[in-house]
């Protein structure tokens, strides 16, 4: 009994120490980017990669004499327990680390709690979530320290539809939704919106709760009703990989394609049922296989080829965070958040590592111009086939 | 908010919510997962009820516990008769927290479904949160403590010899249910307050877990042992964010560990209390005093 | 018809894996009187040995398929007699093994996404992808391997368990572990057993999954499906947990195909509640209150 508490009392002071110690001890201040992200868990692939290549680009960075002449640090958190964490470690980054920005999380409901926290610390935050709400606040009024650092999902769906609609001359879709899943949720409502808005036609509108893993029964009744596409706006890419192979083996696939977006543009995708989405179309932000990316991906696959986790785009949203703060950071000359809050506002036609120009919409802090590819599945591979804009 | 705060307010809300676990697994012996499905109902309740019709938190919070507590006749009714064996009410609580998630995240007027419940006032700062989990933990230290806590443990220890010394053994069961799903539904009401936004996602089946967990590693038929273990918990992971990858390999094994070495709980079913420093100092005093006197 | 017949096909198709996962579970209930929440994670073990051992060691399926069932036996006696056993013998209230088991459960799972990743692989197998084509009805290789491999399972299972003496004695203590003890049976020997044959269901069970489905470390949520359906069979039957599975299986379709896809989940476990409210023991079980 006593024992026992001795050595809880003894852990503690350890852990205690440990923290100190990682606190303390600098030198020279280096301008610290705060990263959160989901490291552990069945998604830790989403937040381990996201590091690897931040961390490469700091590298390189500090080998080029840092920004401002200081040396530049990631510490990045794991937040894949529940969105808890992510008030908490937005709390300890701010409070603790000192950051200077943050960049983070993946994931609405992470994000959307975040607001308030970074306002009233002043510390820019560049989540990379889906949803309005990162951004704007209930009554449509934006967020003043909070920057989306990736498209907003509504307007990649309403392009696809577009896009659909006039280039391919398709009229009948059908939808698979996760309705459990809010990014899911919202791509539907947007591409319903603006496909039935140009005269398309819904045929039938099917759905599937999280972790599904049979959909048999949903795509033998969406066939029933001839679609000529399954619009799929899928969060993760087992699940497609999973209602492709089933729709091949229902015997449906020459004449049902599948649509989606960029939730499941994930190359292992290709691995795990890449002859069963052979003509399936994306829109995605920007593609992985096209050369400009060549250099980033063997250079990353160098690296981290141990990590067995392959290069994503969500990793290149969070580099596109980075290279935000970057560029907020050398043109305000300053680390102080309201002028990296300014500065940030005020981005114009910035390249980003995804290609196109960014702009930074004032009114939504969303990105404009952000330049969207079709991708078509290809001999088991995604293949741009064009670069589009509504 | 200060992180050290932010923190504070994490205990609170966790707290409440393991003391009702205390109450149904660690006294009544009751193993479930799916408080979080109670939480998720006190906190959607109280929101709505507050961010559509105005009415004070504190009240909604309330309203939110006794309908989550209500809710648990659900599964309570159909696996606590009869003497059903435990793993029947595991499952199908189990289930329950599964239905909640999938029914939630359909209902789209006031729930707002999947797309989550945004624009809750945020009302929970550290004094009402620490007053809350003080009138919890006392109330629970209250009920255990009293004649009812003693039936609870004769049910999880020996349930047929409770019921042949003529304990109503299912309507203590459902009894312990009903005040444990209320407790986690006013720790739902206290998170939807602190988040400001929710899904029917942030209920999830871990989160059952972690209350799980502190009840395990603080030890079966103790309050105190919980409520530390609860404390722990909540600030650990910020305190080992170095092995964070590592942080759920390492819960699973502990929690084998002390079911192997320690089943009674990293403090047993002993209660920490000020009491035997009390008497120590007074022995001293009285030592001392005789010493004092004798010396002289 | 054609649509009502395919439909049928997909429901007993997940209802076989469903099966073969709850006869696994029911038959460490019936014996052990608890509920082994590690199923899933010893489950997923076995796949990953079966994937490993095709694109590793370039095996070929039916001796992957073995080696699956052998390394998930391997480490069912493994959490049998590092885990469970000793807190058997410290005879420690069921409450505490089912915690043991959860933890078991989070810890193998962890594992496996920190050391082998967190993504989802297919399963290297060509000739299992194939679609067979039946006329009216289309069933890829996989499920009718699965059909096959699953009834001979459970054929040898039956055979060994009422046609051995080993059997007789593991029945025996299903019906009374203590007594069969003081007959002279060798627990120990009858537990090992037991979770031999279990590991063999959940590797076999772990390898039609990641045939059917995919390879990845979170699969083992499955599990819960089938403690669903050998509740709905009578928990601790062995043909209820195969009754049970078919039965979950072929309501899921149904519902998904005629009533909800949405709601589907929804009427899993109203299923369960409303059998536990009008048929307490299941389809097919037995004595569901607490032995003494």
């Amino acid at each position: 009994m006593k024992k026992m508490k001795r050595i809880i009392s003894l852990l503690l002071v350890f852990i205690l120490m440990l923290s100190l110690v990682a606190c303390g001890g600098e030198k020279k201040d280096p301008i610290k980017i705060g990263f959160e992200g989901w490291s552990s868990g069945a998604d830790a692939y989403m937040g381990q990669v996201a590091i690897a290549v931040l961390q490469d680009y700091i590298d390189n960075v500090n080998a080029n004499g840092g920004w401002l002449g200081r040396q530049v640090e990631l510490v990045p958190y794991d937040i894949s327990k529940d969105f808890s964490e992510s008030i908490n470690a937005t709390n300890r980054l701010i409070n603790q680390d000192k950051v200077t920005a943050i960049i983070g999380p993946d994931g609405s409901p992470f994000a959307i709690p975040l607001g308030d926290i970074v306002e009233n610390a002043q510390i820019p935050l560049l989540p990379y979530g889906s949803n309005a709400a990162v951004t704007l606040n209930d009554d449509g009024s934006v967020k003043p320290y909070v920057f989306r650092a990736c498209p907003v999902d509504s307007d990649s769906a309403t392009v696809l539809a577009s896009y659909v609609y006039k280039e391919m001359g398709v009229r009948r879709v059908a939808t698979l939704i996760e309705t459990t899943n809010a990014y899911c949720v919202g791509m539907g409502e947007a591409f319903v919106k603006a496909f039935t808005s140009l005269g398309g036609e819904i045929v039938a509108t099917e759905s599937y709760p999280v972790e599904e893993i049979e959909f048999r029964a949903q795509l033998t009744k969406l066939a029933e009703s001839k679609p000529e596409y399954i619009f799929m706006p899928a969060a993760a890419y087992k699940e497609v990989g999973n209602a492709a192979k089933q729709l091949k083996e229902l015997g449906f696939s020459d004449n049902i394609k599948i649509l989606g977006t960029d939730g499941w543009y994930i190359p292992e995708l290709m691995g795990i049922a890449g002859p069963e989405l052979e003509g399936a179309h994306l829109i995605i932000g920007a593609d992985m296989s096209d050369p400009e990316f060549a250099d980033i991906i063997t250079d990353y696959n160098k690296k981290h080829g141990d990590l067995d986790m392959e290069l994503h785009i969500y990793a290149l949203y969070a580099l596109n965070a980075l290279q935000f703060i970057e560029h907020a950071i050398l043109e305000a000359g300053s680390t102080e958040g309201p002028a990296i809050r300014d500065a940030l506002e005020n981005i114009k036609d910035l390249e980003v590592s995804t290609g196109g120009k960014w702009t930074l919409d004032p009114k939504t802090h969303n990105p404009k111009g952000s330049e969207f590819s079709i991708v078509k599945v290809t001999d088991s591979q995604f293949k741009t086939i064009t670069k589009y804009t509504d | 908010m200060g992180y050290a705060k932010g923190i504070l307010i994490l205990m609170s809300i966790n707290i409440v919510g393991v003391c009702g676990v205390i109450i149904l697994t660690g006294f009544t012996g009751l193993f479930s997962l799916g408080h979080a499905g109670f939480m998720s109902i006190g906190a959607y309740v109280a929101a709505i009820l507050t961010k559509y019709f105005g009415i004070p938190f504190l009240l909604s919070m309330l309203i939110g516990g006794l309908i989550a507590s209500l809710s648990s006749l659900i599964v309570g009714y159909p696996t606590l008769r009869g003497k059903l064996k435990g793993d029947y009410f595991a499952i199908a609580m189990m289930g329950f927290a599964e239905s909640i998630r999938l029914l939630f995240s359909n209902i789209y007027p006031y729930f707002n479904g999947a797309l989550g419940l945004s624009g809750i006032p945020l009302k929970m700062n550290l004094t009402t949160s620490l007053i809350i989990c003080a009138i919890v933990v006392y109330f629970t230290f209250r009920y255990l403590n009293s004649q009812h806590g003693k039936l609870l443990i004769s049910i999880r220890e020996q349930e047929v010899a409770a019921e042949l010394i003529g304990v109503n053994v299912t309507k203590e069961k459902l009894k312990s249910l009903l005040i444990s799903a209320f407790l986690c539904g006013i720790s739902g009401g206290m998170m939807a307050f602190y988040y400001t936004y929710m899904t029917p996602n942030t209920f999830s089946a871990e989160l059952s877990n972690n209350m799980l967990a502190a009840v395990v590693f603080g030890g079966m038929g103790s309050i105190s042992g919980p409520v530390i273990a609860t404390i722990i918990l909540t600030a650990l992971p910020e305190l080992l964010r170095a092995v964070a990858r590592w942080r759920l390999v390492i819960y699973g094994l502990l929690m084998i560990i002390v079911m192997l070495f320690r089943p009674e709980g990293l403090l047993g079913n002993k209660e920490i209390s000020l009491y035997p420093f009390i008497k120590r100092i007074k022995k001293e005093k009285k030592v001392r005093d005789v010493t004092i006197k004798e010396g002289k | 018809m054609n649509i009502f017949l395919q439909q049928l096909i997909t429901g007993l198709s997940i209802g076989s894996v469903y099966a073969l996962l709850a006869v696994g579970y029911a038959l460490i209930y019936s014996i052990f009187d608890f509920t082994n929440f590690a199923f899933g994670a010893l489950m997923m073990i076995g796949t990953y040995a079966a994937f490993y051992s095709i694109s590793l060691v370039n095996f070929p399926l039916l001796g992957a398929i073995i080696i699956a069932m052998l390394i998930t036996a391997v480490a069912s006696i493994l959490v049998e007699i590092l885990a469970y056993r000793p807190m058997r013998e410290k005879k420690a209230s069921k409450l505490y093994l089912m915690i043991t088991a959860m933890g078991v459960n989070i810890f193998i799972q962890n594992l496996a996404i920190q050391t082998i990743g967190g993504s989802v692989k297919a399963f290297p197998s060509d000739w299992a992808k194939q679609v067979v084509n039946f006329g009216i009805v289309k069933m890829p290789r996989s499920d009718i391997l699965a059909a096959i491999i699953s009834l001979a399972m459970l054929a040898i299972l039956w055979f060994f368990l009422y046609k051995s003496r080993l059997g007789l004695g593991i029945r025996a203590s299903a019906y009374d572990t203590r007594t069969a003890g003081l007959m002279g049976l060798n627990v120990n020997i009858i537990s090992l057993t037991v979770f031999a044959i279990s590991g063999f269901t959940a590797g076999l069970s772990g390898v039609f999954f990641g045939m059917k489905y995919a390879v990845y470390p979170a699969m083992g949520g499955i599990s819960n499906k089938a403690f669903i359906a050998a509740v709905i069979g009578g928990l601790g039957s062995l043909p209820g947990a195969v009754i049970g599975g078919i039965a979950l299986g072929l309501i899921e379709t149904m519902v998904s195909a005629y009533v909800s896809t949405t709601f589907r989940d929804l009427f899993s476990y109203a299923t369960l509640v409303l059998i536990l409210l009008f048929l307490p023991n299941g389809l097919l079980g037995k004595n569901i209150q607490d032995k003494l």
